[in-house]
C-alpha cells in the first residue's frame, strides 16, 4: 500500500514517516512545503530512502494535491500539517477516494469535519480524524472503557508530560507551539451534562495522580477535541480534557502570551514585517530540525503521560475504568516521547489501507477504532497503555 | 445465648457488653477484677441481663465454675491472658473468642487447634478490629482472586480537627507501647521472618481525612495467620500503621523513656514497671473522661487492606477500607470497631453460624458479606474495591 503524508517535515509528520516505513512497512509519500526539509527530516531519522518519495506540496494548494492524487493514487492520506488545512484536504481525499486520517481540529474544526460524514459515506470512503495520542489515544482509551461498563458516566482525561533531566529544560512542548499558543488564548470547553460548556481559560483547577516520575500535578481545562465528540459517541454525560503542565512549561507559555507572541497581527522590526506567532514557530520549527540531526541520547530521559479515567456502572455497581499512556524516549531506536502523537495515525493509515477499518463515513477515533488491537500496536512501539479497572461495593 | 465477657470494664469490654445487650438482648456475665469499675459500666447500660461480677482470669477453678454455663467466653482483656483463659474455655466444652494474641501468643494459641476439635469447640482468635476485620478483609478479597500474592494491611485514625489535644491511643496504651517496643513479624515470599521495629516505612493513601500517611511495620497477628489460613499462593504479608505524626512522637518518647518496662522500679519504697504505672495513669485518665459530659470530638478509626494477585491471568487487587467515626447518636466512639466484632461473633457461636472446630482465626472461619452487613449496622463501613489490570506490552 502506499500512504501520502502531509507536513513530513514536522515534528509528528516526519515521526509518522518513520512508522509507516519502519513499522508498518509500506510505501510513502513525504511532502511539506518545503522540500529541503522534508528531505533532511527523512534523512535525519535515517529512514530507508527507497521506501519514501519526497515531494514540495502544500496543503492549501488543493489543485497541486488533486493532481498529486491522481498522479500518484495513494491508498491513504495522512495530514501531519496545522489543523487548519483539515478540512481543505479532506475535500480532495472524499474526490479521490482516498482514505484519511489527521492530527485533530481542536473542537471547533473537528466538528466541521465530522459534519462532512456523508459525502464520504456516499463516496464509500473513511475519514478517522484527530488521530494523534490527544486527541487520538484518548479518545480510544475512552472507548475501551465504555466497552467495559454497562452505563458511562463521567470521562476525565489528562495529560502531561516531563523529564528527568537535573535541570528542567524550559517551555518545550511536546507538540507545536501554535497548538500551545492556542491553548492559551482560546476558551476551553467541556461536555457537562450532555452540553457543550465554555469556560474560562485555566478555569478547573484539579490535582491529579499521574503515574510517576509525575506523581500529583496541578491540571487545568484546555481547549481540546475529545469533549466536542467523546460524549455523543459514548454516551457520556460529562467529558472534560486537562493538561497538568510542568510548572516551568506553564511559565514559559504564559509569559510568551502575555510578551504578544499570540497575535497574528503583523509586527514592523527593521525592514520586514513579521506576525509575533509566526515568528515564534519559525524559531521553534528551526531548533527541532536542528535538534533532530544531533545524536540521540543513550537513557530514557523524557516522557508524556496520558490518564484517562471513565466512570459508570457494571452490573449496577459503580465502576471505573483507568487507562495510562506513558512513553519514553525509546533509546534504542533513538526517537522522541513525540512517537506517541506520531504512531496512532501511521497505525490508522495502515488498517485504512488493509482494510481493517472500511466503515464509510467521516469519525472521530472513538467509533472507528479497535481498542485493544490498538493498544497492541501501540505496545510494540513502547507506547505503554495500562488498563486499571475498578468496581466499587459498598456493604453499608 | 449467654456470654461471659472478661475486662468488661476495658475500654473495648464495656462496648461488647453493650453491643450484645443492645443487638441481641444476650444474657451477659461481665466480670473483671474489680466489681465497682464494672458496676459503673452496667449501669449505663440499658439491659437488666447483665450480671456484673468480680472474677480473677487467673483462677482457673473459679473461672471454669463460670464458664461452664456460658455459650460463649470472651477474653477482652490483656492478651497475656489468653493463653490462661483458652484452656479453660476448651475444657469447660464452650466457644472462645479474644482481641488477638500480638503475634507470639497467637502462635502459642494455634497449638492448642486439636483440643478445641475434640472438645467440639470453636475458638476465634483475634477478632478485633485488628486482628478480626482486617483478616476478615483478607479472606474477603482472597475470595475475589483466582491466587493472591500479597496481603497488606495499614491502620490510620485521628480527629476531624487537627487538635493539640493530648495522644489518646483508640485502644490500649499497654498494647501500643508493645508495638514500638517488640520486633514486628511479616511473611516475606513466604517465610515468617521478624524485622526491625518501625522499619518498612512507606506512604499509603487513606481515606479523607487521613490522606496519605507515613506507615511503619507494627507487630501485630495478622502476618502470623493469614498467609496459612489465606493459601492461595499468599506469599507476602504485613501490617502497618500510619501514626497521626503528633501521636507518633509521643508513644515514641515514652517507649524510649522506657514506660514499656515490664521490670519493676523501687520508687519511694513501692516497686512498681513503668508499663503498669503508664497503663494505670492512662485508665484513670480515661474513666475520668468518659465521666466528665464533654462534648464529644469527631474522631475516627480507618483500615486498609489490599490483597494483590492474579484473576483469569490478569494482575488485580482487591482493597478493602473500613471507617468507623465516633456516633454522635448513641455517643459510641469509634472504638467500637474494635468491641462489636467479638458481639456478632458470639452469636454466630451461640446460633450455629460458625461451624468450624478448632482454634482459628477470623479468616478461616467467619464468612465475610454477612459479617460486613453486620458491621454495617453498627455504622462500621466497609468499601470493596477491585482492580483488575491490563497491560497492552511487554514489560
Ligand atoms: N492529536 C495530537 O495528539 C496532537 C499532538 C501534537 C500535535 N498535534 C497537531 O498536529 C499538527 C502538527 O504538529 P507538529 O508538532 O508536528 O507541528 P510542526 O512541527 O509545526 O509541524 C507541522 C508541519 O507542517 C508543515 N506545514 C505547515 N503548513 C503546511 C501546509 N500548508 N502544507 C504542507 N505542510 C505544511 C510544516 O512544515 P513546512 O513549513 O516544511 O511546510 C511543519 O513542519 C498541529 O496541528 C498540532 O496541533 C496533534
Amino acid at each position: 500500500m502506499k500512504a501520502l503524508v502531509l507536513g513530513a517535515s514536522g515534528q509528528i509528520g516526519a515521526l509518522t514517516v518513520q512508522d509507516l516505513v519502519e513499522m508498518c512497512k509500506v510505501d510513502v509519500i513525504a511532502s511539506s512545503r518545503s522540500l529541503e526539509r522534508t528531505k533532511k527530516a527523512v534523512k535525519d531519522l535515517k529512514i530507508n530512502p527507497n521506501k519514501v518519495t519526497t515531494m514540495e506540496l502544500d496543503a492549501n494548494d488543493l489543485t497541486k494535491l488533486d493532481k498529486v492524487m491522481k498522479k500518484e493514487k495513494p491508498d491513504t492520506v495522512v495530514n501531519c500539517a496545522w489543523y487548519q488545512t483539515n478540512l481543505g484536504v479532506m475535500s480532495v481525499a472524499v474526490k479521490n477516494g482516498v482514505h484519511y486520517t489527521d492530527l485533530g481540529g481542536f473542537f471547533d474544526t473537528t466538528l466541521k469535519q465530522i459534519a462532512q460524514s456523508k459525502k464520504w459515506k456516499d463516496a464509500g470512503v473513511n475519514a478517522t480524524v484527530g488521530l494523534g495520542s490527544t486527541p487520538g489515544m484518548t479518545n480510544v482509551a475512552g472507548a475501551a472503557g465504555a466497552a467495559r461498563l454497562d452505563k458511562v458516566d463521567t470521562i476525565d482525561i489528562y495529560c502531561s508530560w516531563g523529564n528527568t533531566l537535573p535541570i528542567k529544560e524550559a517551555g518545550w512542548p511536546g507538540y507545536s507551539i501554535r497548538t500551545v499558543i492556542d491553548e492559551f488564548t482560546q476558551q476551553p470547553v467541556a461536555w457537562l451534562n450532555g452540553k457543550h460548556k465554555k469556560m474560562p481559560i485555566l478555569s478547573g483547577e484539579k490535582e491529579v495522580l499521574m503515574q510517576e516520575p509525575i506523581g500529583k500535578v496541578k491540571s487545568y481545562y484546555i481547549k481540546h477535541s475529545e469533549p466536542a465528540t467523546m460524549g455523543k459517541n459514548l454516551k457520556a454525560k460529562n467529558v472534560t480534557f486537562r493538561i497538568g503542565f510542568p510548572a516551568q512549561d506553564l511559565n514559559t507559555f504564559k509569559t510568551l502570551v502575555q510578551l504578544g507572541f499570540a497575535s497574528t497581527k503583523p509586527l514592523k522590526a527593521n525592514d520586514g514585517k513579521v506576525s509575533p506567532i509566526d515568528y515564534l514557530t519559525i524559531m521553534y520549527q528551526n531548533a527541532i530540525s536542528e535538534g533532530r540531526g544531533e545524536k540521540p541520547p543513550k537513557e530514557k530521559f523524557e516522557f508524556d503521560d496520558f490518564r484517562i479515567d471513565v466512570f459508570g456502572q457494571k452490573n449496577g455497581l459503580p465502576a471505573v475504568a483507568t487507562y495510562f499512556i506513558e512513553t519514553w524516549n525509546d533509546p534504542v531506536r533513538g526517537i522522541s516521547s513525540a512517537r506517541d502523537t506520531a504512531v496512532p495515525p501511521a497505525i490508522v493509515s495502515y488498517w485504512q489501507g488493509t482494510k481493517k477499518i472500511k466503515a464509510p463515513g467521516a469519525y472521530t477515533a472513538e467509533v472507528t477504532v479497535d481498542p485493544i488491537p490498538f493498544f497492541k500496536e501501540l505496545g510494540r512501539r513502547k507506547i505503554n497503555v495500562t488498563e486499571h479497572f475498578e468496581r466499587v461495593t459498598k456493604y453499608y | 445465648m449467654k456470654v461471659l465477657v472478661l475486662g468488661a470494664s476495658g475500654q473495648m469490654g464495656g462496648l461488647t457488653i453493650r453491643d450484645l445487650a443492645e443487638h441481641y438482648d444476650a444474657e451477659v456475665i461481665a466480670a473483671d477484677l474489680k466489681l465497682d469499675r464494672i458496676k459503673n459500666v452496667v449501669a449505663k447500660i440499658k439491659s437488666d441481663k447483665i450480671t456484673p461480677m468480680s472474677l480473677d482470669a487467673n483462677d482457673a477453678s473459679a473461672l471454669k465454675k463460670v464458664a461452664k454455663d456460658v455459650d460463649v467466653v470472651h477474653n477482652s482483656a490483656w492478651y497475656e491472658l489468653n493463653i490462661k483463659v483458652m484452656p479453660v474455655a476448651i475444657e469447660a466444652g464452650v466457644h472462645y473468642s479474644d482481641l488477638g494474641g500480638f503475634y507470639d501468643f497467637t502462635a502459642k494459641q494455634l497449638e492448642y487447634d486439636k483440643k478445641a476439635k475434640d472438645a467440639g469447640v470453636t475458638c476465634v482468635l483475634g477478632i478485633g478490629s485488628s486482628p478480626g476485620l482486617t483478616n476478615i478483609c483478607g479472606a474477603a478479597g482472597a475470595k475475589k482472586l483466582d491466587s493472591v500474592d500479597t496481603i497488606n494491611i495499614y491502620c490510620s485514625w485521628g480527629t476531624k480537627e487537627k487538635s493539640e489535644d493530648a495522644a489518646f491511643p483508640a485502644y490500649s496504651i499497654r498494647t501500643v507501647l508493645d508495638e514500638l517496643t517488640q520486633e514486628p513479624g511479616i511473611v516475606e515470599n513466604g517465610v515468617k521472618k521478624k524485622v526491625p521495629v518501625l522499619s518498612g516505612m512507606t506512604e499509603v493513601l487513606m481515606p479523607e481525612p487521613s490522606g496519605k500517611v507515613v506507615a511503619y511495620y507494627i507487630k501485630h497477628s495478622e502476618p502470623q495467620t493469614m498467609a496459612d489460613f489465606i493459601g492461595k499462593g499468599t506469599r507476602n504479608v504485613s501490617f502497618r500503621i500510619g501514626f497521626p505524626p503528633n501521636d507518633f512522637t509521643t508513644f515514641k518518647t515514652l517507649a524510649q523513656l522506657g514506660f514499656g518496662d515490664k521490670e519493676k522500679i523501687d520508687v519511694g519504697g513501692n516497686s512498681v514497671s513503668p508499663k503498669e504505672v503508664i497503663t494505670a495513669m492512662y485508665l484513670k485518665a480515661l474513666a475520668e473522661s468518659r465521666a466528665s459530659n464533654d462534648a464529644m470530638v469527631d474522631e475516627y478509626d480507618f483500615f486498609r487492606v489490599d490483597v494483590t494477585g492474579m484473576k483469569d491471568g490478569r494482575d488485580a487487587r482487591a482493597t478493602y477500607y473500613i471507617r468507623t467515626w465516633n456516633d454522635p447518636e448513641s455517643g459510641i466512639s469509634s472504638a467500637r470497631d474494635t468491641a462489636v466484632p467479638p458481639s456478632i461473633t458470639a452469636n454466630w457461636l451461640a446460633t450455629g453460624k460458625i461451624t468450624k472446630r478448632g482454634t482459628i482465626p477470623p479468616e478461616g472461619c467467619i464468612d465475610p458479606v454477612p459479617f460486613f452487613k453486620e458491621l454495617a449496622k453498627r455504622k462500621i463501613l466497609v468499601d470493596e474495591e477491585l482492580q483488575f489490570t491490563n497491560s497492552f506490552y511487554e514489560k
